[in-house]
């Protein structure tokens, strides 16, 4: 076996990595180093802990291994590889964003974050707020602006499974339907709610109600409010 | 950037009231705004309202993503199509948002907080409609600047769009451009370019006259990837794809007159083609090729002789080759010395509209280094010849072997397996001769269990040359 050229990186935490020069280069950061000359002894990691860059150091071996053939069917494999390698814990997802963007691996780097944005995609801001953790410190007169600003992209679709018509209507509107209210407050919704009771046009004359009852915004409803209306707050109430 | 990890956290479970953070949000503005990036422009706007840090998050984003099939009933794209009634049911006070009210609200509110410090790099837009294209043309010449690198368009209009001429002389820094729709394309005679242009796809555009396309091709010097869906609409069409650069190309024609086509890309790697007449290809040099897959129209009542050759020739560098139906049938009109040596081949997968023996076995014996050979029978008539078959194939393996079988072939692959007598003969003698073979698998999709149940039988029973080979059944 021909001499190899490696290189050799340490962890912040002190794991030592000997490492093929060529897999190392994937990082733009370590290759100015060695372009530089400045990898003679160990390349200190101070930002990334032994497990991430190992799992970086993974990322890169994959991907240096198959950057010959640019065939259809190794780019499949590639991706298929890619997969199962990015499904990873929250946690350790983020620990790679930032470990790639220090290191500047731009494949890592993308895979990482479309993983991100893939989570984030299609979800309602109350289920996105759920899945990172993150605290909605608006006022709501502060969040109604924001709201206000931007209307056009918040919107919710009605979808009846039987004839998979959806309707687009606003949050608010949506939300005079007490049963809506809960759904979206609990965050049971995906972007598409479901309506299993209620066919297309009975599905459009409550919204054409909830339009009426919005605008009118008075109270006593009651009889504006059709007997579709009911027959959605009843058997859907769990 | 704030400081995230000093310990190790557990995913979160939103009862305990312990420790929880908020990771995403202590990224640092680029790295929110990359992952951002991966989102169409209605998807990064709704994380406006997760909390303060993400308000102005969207803004960042140097990315313009609209699809106009993502705004549905209430929102129509033409804001006459309002009936008076429809009209009522809007409150006066509610703004009623149309497509291009969208699209100018976005642009305007994005440039707002920066006075376009912060430019569109990635231009995409998807616009299905009837209405007058006035707000797509601004929009096209709005991107087109010298920092946009990406742009994509999809236009679906009753009539052609007109694309701006300007963008030939402004879009410097432009790495991929994809085309669809009735995109008429006009590049000025003294355009400045593309210095850094890599990636070009066009499906269904048309070119303002026959010039129009070598003139795209000459603006791009280090082209790599040409993705091409043509219509041909008139007579006389001459292609000419003369790129040095060139290392993916995919060319799709769609035609109802014919079409020349010439190729001259020595740096090709990768070959997808679809739609040509033989007689109307010219392939250069292709030594560099890896992978082709091609196919070519097939008159029967012509004789291909040499064309074929010099077709196939073109050819025998590639490691791997898929031959569609059509070209195997050209095939039938070269004898075996008429094609070259496929030193390289390392994967031959045979699609075919009829087995055509001769030209499988030639080609065999032409690729001493096969590894892999995928076989697919899936629109096959065979029921006539099933004897027929069977004897070809006996014959076949009771003289000359071909070298690849009985020395390299470690996968092959039966797709379209119907259970026949040929096919069994002829697995069986492959199991018997391929003394390196690994991997046998069999599909088949129009088996009922019982006769599954039979063939893997038979399959198991055979003897196998190779003693490490593996034989599934799918």
């Amino acid at each position: 076996m021909s001499s190899v050229k490696k290189v050799t990186l340490k962890s912040s935490d002190g794991e030592i990595f000997e490492v093929e020069e060529t897999v190392a280069m994937e990082s733009q950061t370590i290759k100015g180093l060695i372009e530089d000359d400045c990898a003679d002894n160990a390349i200190p990691l101070p930002n990334v802990t032994g497990h991430i860059l190992s799992l970086v150091i993974q990322y890169c071996k994959e991907h240096t291994s198959s950057s010959d053939s640019n065939s259809s069917k190794s780019n499949e494999k590639l991706k298929a590889w890619d997969t199962q390698f990015i499904n990873v814990d929250l946690n350790v997802l983020f620990d790679l964003i930032m470990a790639a963007n220090y290191l500047n691996v731009k494949g890592l780097l993308d895979l990482t974050c479309q993983t991100v944005a893939d989570m984030i995609k299609e979800k309602t801001p109350e289920q996105i707020r759920a899945m990172f953790n993150i605290v909605n410190d608006f006022t709501p007169e502060e969040e109604e602006e924001v709201r206000r600003e931007n209307a056009w992209a918040f919107e919710i679709s009605l979808k009846n499974n039987n004839v998979v018509d959806t309707f687009e209507v606003e949050e608010s509107m949506a939300k005079e339907l007490q049963t809506i209210k809960n759904m979206i407050e609990d965050n049971y919704t995906d972007s598409v709610i479901p309506l299993h009771n209620v066919t297309s046009d009975i599905l459009e004359l409550v919204i054409e109600d909830c339009k009426k009852h919005v605008e009118a915004a008075e109270s006593e409803s009651e009889p504006s409010y059709s007997l579709a209306s009911k027959l959605i707050d009843d058997p859907l109430k769990a | 950037m704030a400081e995230s990890t000093s310990k190790r956290l557990k995913p979160t479970d939103p009862e305990e009231a312990t420790v929880v953070e908020d990771r995403i949000s202590n990224l640092p503005d680029s790295l929110l705004c990359h992952i951002l990036s991966f989102l169409t422009t209605k998807e990064a706007v709704v994380t406006s309202i997760l909390s303060s840090r993400w308000t102005t998050l969207w803004t960042l984003v140097p990315k313009l993503d609209f699809d106009s099939n993502e705004f549905g009933e209430i929102f129509s794209s033409d804001e006459e199509e309002q009936s008076p009634n429809h009209q009522d049911q809007w409150n006066t006070n509610r703004y009623h948002f149309t497509f291009a009210h969208i699209v100018s609200r976005v642009w305007a509110l994005r440039d707002r907080s920066r006075n376009n410090a912060n430019p569109i790099k990635h231009f995409r837009l998807y616009w299905r409609s009837d209405s007058d294209p006035i707000h797509v043309d601004t929009w096209v010449r709005t991107a087109i600047t010298p920092d946009l690198e990406e742009l994509d368009l999809f236009i679906s209009h009753p009539k052609p769009f007109n694309f701006p001429s300007t963008f030939f002389n402004y879009a410097k820094s432009l790495l991929v451009l994809k085309l669809n729709g009735k995109i008429v394309l006009n590049p000025p005679s003294s355009s400045f370019g593309f210095p850094s242009l890599k990636t070009v796809h066009l499906v269904n555009v048309r070119f303002a006259n026959g010039n129009t396309f070598s003139k795209l091709l000459s603006c791009c010097p280090v082209l790599q990837n040409l993705y091409l869906q043509i219509y041909i609409r008139d007579r006389d069409n001459y292609f000419k794809i003369i790129v040095p650069t060139l290392k993916t190309l995919h060319l799709v024609f769609l035609r109802f007159w014919d079409c020349k086509l010439e190729i001259n890309a020595p740096a090709l790697e990768y070959l997808y083609c679809r739609g040509c007449s033989i007689e109307d290809i010219l392939l250069g040099n292709l030594s560099n090729l890896l992978e082709a897959d091609v196919t070519v129209d097939h008159d029967a009542s012509k004789d291909y002789g040499k064309k074929i050759r010099d077709f196939i020739g073109a050819l025998s560098n590639v490691k791997s080759l898929q031959l569609v139906s059509n070209l195997t049938e050209c095939l039938c009109y070269a004898t075996e010395t008429d094609l070259p040596m496929f030193h390289n081949l390392t994967c031959l997968s045979i699609h075919i509209g009829c087995i055509l023996w001769d030209v499988l076995l030639n080609l065999l014996h032409r690729a001493p280094n096969l590894a892999v050979l995928v076989f697919n029978t899936e629109n096959v008539e065979w029921y006539n010849f099933d004897e027929e078959y069977t004897s070809i194939i006996v014959s076949m393996f009771y003289g000359d072997v071909p070298m690849c079988i009985s020395s390299h072939l470690q996968t092959f692959h039966f797709k379209g397996f119907k259970g026949s007598t040929y096919e069994l003969e002829f697995v069986e003698h492959i199991l018997k001769t391929a003394r390196f073979l690994k991997t046998m698998t069999v599909s088949s999709a129009r088996m009922n269990s019982e006769e599954k149940v039979r063939v893997l039988k038979e399959l198991l029973m055979f003897p196998r040359e190779s003693r490490t080979c593996q034989v599934a059944f799918l």
